[in-house]
């Protein structure tokens, strides 16, 4: 039995490894592709030495450092951020379909973002930091529920459908109210989008991915033993309510973030973890890792096929992954229904 | 090894469900029956005793107040299993196992010689490394049980954990907690419905009814035709059988119920 079980601990490294090169492989094409047709050997120069072109090229370095590079890494760190959320929250809510915006933290970012546009917001930081508040506020809103009425995975679903309704509900009033070029740049944000990456933004949301991570792992046993049922892990000496509070915390850190930097990408958090689940099992010490690391193959490749479907025509990628998001939601579905 | 319960109230917010019982000393390798109709506070003592719900009163284990002991302390010397299965969960059987045992850092060696070996006297070897939303609810009963074995408690508390056991299964795992509690010197309270095991297998039974203790004793003095007649309104008769063992033997609904 001890053989076997250390062959699969083998196998779901090789997997990760296997996932790591697949990701560096995406992220590679994805840099390499692009309208502006540059070359290879001319990628490699300016990304081995910026500095060193001459003024005709600079709009060749832009691509490359402003646009290029910029993007195809925010493209695994939001689906790396979304996948770990998406995984973390599928657990402490005991539900297949919960995903980080099942809580409604998209769509309170959503009604921040368009907030600061219909105030008329000087800059896009002002946008950014208003979605990034509200999405927060939307967390405390639930984390203080959840804790201190120390309620069920059921009821905090519910509370986070209310929070989605009730934002989506604001989100319409601005938009009613709103200019039609502020109407525009509105649905823009909202569409979810990898063209607002930039070094800063990819700064803070590493180290939002490099705090949630490790303290994910920590409590990797504990949210194993927490798929076994509420009561069992509370047997097992777990506090179930702080620890779902911990987790949802790391979930809003995560999104809220992940939202702010790109808008609303949705479907990656929903379905990076099923997908990991089939890969490697529920042992949280794999499957977080595995969860994370689908979210940004998969977000890495849709910003690729958005590329490839329409060149040129810069896609927005939340278009792409809810393309392919909805027929994988709906099998999920009627795969329960026929279940049930 | 010894559990004595003593004036215990416990309930949920705004639902007092045990009103002030007391039962009698349980000992060391001794297994205790709790038995009683739906809702008669059966589920509710064993989490009270579990430490999982506030309670009034006095438990003592080994003459020390549960309500003292430092959690650690506590969950190392007590096992629970609910009564609920862990659905659709994509977990191994082995790593199910690993999780209660181990619940920071990293696995060692010697926690998963442990897990094997129970998995082993369980015989459940032969699904170690299936999914656990591949297995019968049976299998997944055994799994449970294996959770609750593998951290060596000296108190085991189990919420009907035959329920979904075959007729072979169920014996098995009576005879198996028989020789643990014995072996390990290990108090094991086991909500029943199945009264035949109860009389069969136990050393002690606690028959319950509406919050309060309605008989207490061995089986063959808790399970009298009286007792039945009063707390699951049946008309019973409880006689050997041609081996000597006592048998229940269930004639009617009383006619108050029948009414």
């Amino acid at each position: 039995m001890r053989d076997a079980y250390a062959g699969l601990l083998r196998r779901h490294g090789l997997i990760l490894g296997l996932m790591a090169l697949a990701i560096v492989a995406s992220c590679t094409w994805d840099f390499t592709t692009g309208p502006a047709g540059l070359s290879g050997s001319r990628l490699l120069e300016l990304l081995l030495a910026p500095w060193s072109s001459d003024a005709p090229m600079d709009a060749d370095r832009v691509i490359v450092w402003d646009l290029r590079l910029p993007q195809a890494l925010m493209a695994v760190l939001v689906g790396a951020a979304l996948g770990l959320a998406g995984a973390e929250m599928q657990t402490v809510l005991d539900n297949p379909l919960a995903s980080p915006f099942t809580l409604g933290l998209s769509e309170a970012a959503a009604f921040g973002a368009a907030l600061a546009l219909v105030l008329g917001a000087a800059s896009a930081w002002t946008v950014v930091a208003s979605a990034f508040a509200f999405a927060c506020l939307a967390a405390l809103m639930l984390d203080q529920v959840a804790s201190r009425l120390a309620m069920s995975a059921g009821s905090v679903v519910l509370f986070g459908i209310a929070l989605v309704f009730s934002f989506n509900a604001l989100l319409w009033l601005l938009q009613f109210i709103a200019s039609p070029e502020t109407l525009q740049a509105i649905v823009f944000w909202i569409m979810g989008s990898l063209v607002r990456a930039d070094w800063p933004k990819l700064a803070g949301l590493s180290a939002v991915l490099a705090l949630c991570l490790p303290l994910a792992l920590a409590d990797a046993w504990k949210l194993t033993a927490l798929r076994l049922g509420e009561e069992r892990a509370a047997s097992l000496g777990i506090d179930v309510v702080r620890l779902r509070r911990r987790s949802l915390l790391r979930v809003a850190l995560l999104a809220a973030t992940a939202v702010s930097c790109v808008g609303t990408i949705g479907f990656i958090g929903l379905v990076a973890p099923h997908i990991a689940r089939r890969l490697c099992g529920e042992d949280h010490r794999f499957y977080l890792p595995t969860s994370a690391m689908t979210g940004a193959l998969v977000l890495s490749a849709a910003a690729l096929a958005a590329k490839l479907i329409l060149p040129g025509a810069a896609l927005p990628v939340g278009v792409v992954t809810a393309l392919v998001g909805v027929p994988v939601f709906m099998a999920i579905v009627l795969r329960r229904g026929a279940l049930a | 090894m010894s559990l004595l319960v003593q004036s215990l109230s416990a309930g949920y917010a705004g639902r007092p469900v045990l009103d002030c019982i007391s039962l009698p000393s349980m000992g060391g390798g001794s297994l205790c029956a709790l038995l009683g109709p739906n809702g008669s506070g059966k589920s509710t003592l064993l989490k009270a005793l579990a430490g999982l719900l506030p309670y009034q009163g006095q438990i003592h284990l080994e003459g020390q107040e549960l309500k003292q002991m430092p959690g650690a302390e506590r969950l190392k010397r007590i096992a629970y299993l609910p009564q609920s299965l862990p659905r659709g969960v994509h977990l191994r059987v082995l790593e199910a196992v690993l999780a209660a045992l181990r619940l920071g850092g990293r696995a060692e060696p010697r926690d998963l010689a442990r897990a094997e070996s129970v998995l082993q006297r369980l015989g459940c070897e032969s699904f170690a490394l299936s999914y656990l939303d591949t297995l019968s609810g049976g299998q997944r009963q055994m799994v449970g049980l294996a959770q609750a074995l593998v951290r060596e408690p000296r108190v085991l508390l189990l919420d009907e954990p035959l329920s979904a056991l075959d007729l072979h299964h169920q014996l098995r795992t009576m005879d198996l907690l028989a020789g643990l509690a014995r072996e390990r010197e290990m108090v094991v309270v086991i909500i029943l419905h199945d009264l035949q095991v109860a009389l069969r297998h136990c050393d002690a039974a606690v028959l319950l009814q509406a919050g309060r203790v309605a008989a207490a004793g061995t089986p063959a003095q808790t399970m009298t035709p009286e007792h039945l007649a009063r707390v699951y309104a049946v008309q019973a008769r409880v006689e050997a059988c041609s081996q000597g063992h006592l048998q229940v033997i269930v004639d009617a609904c009383s006619p108050a119920v029948q009414r």
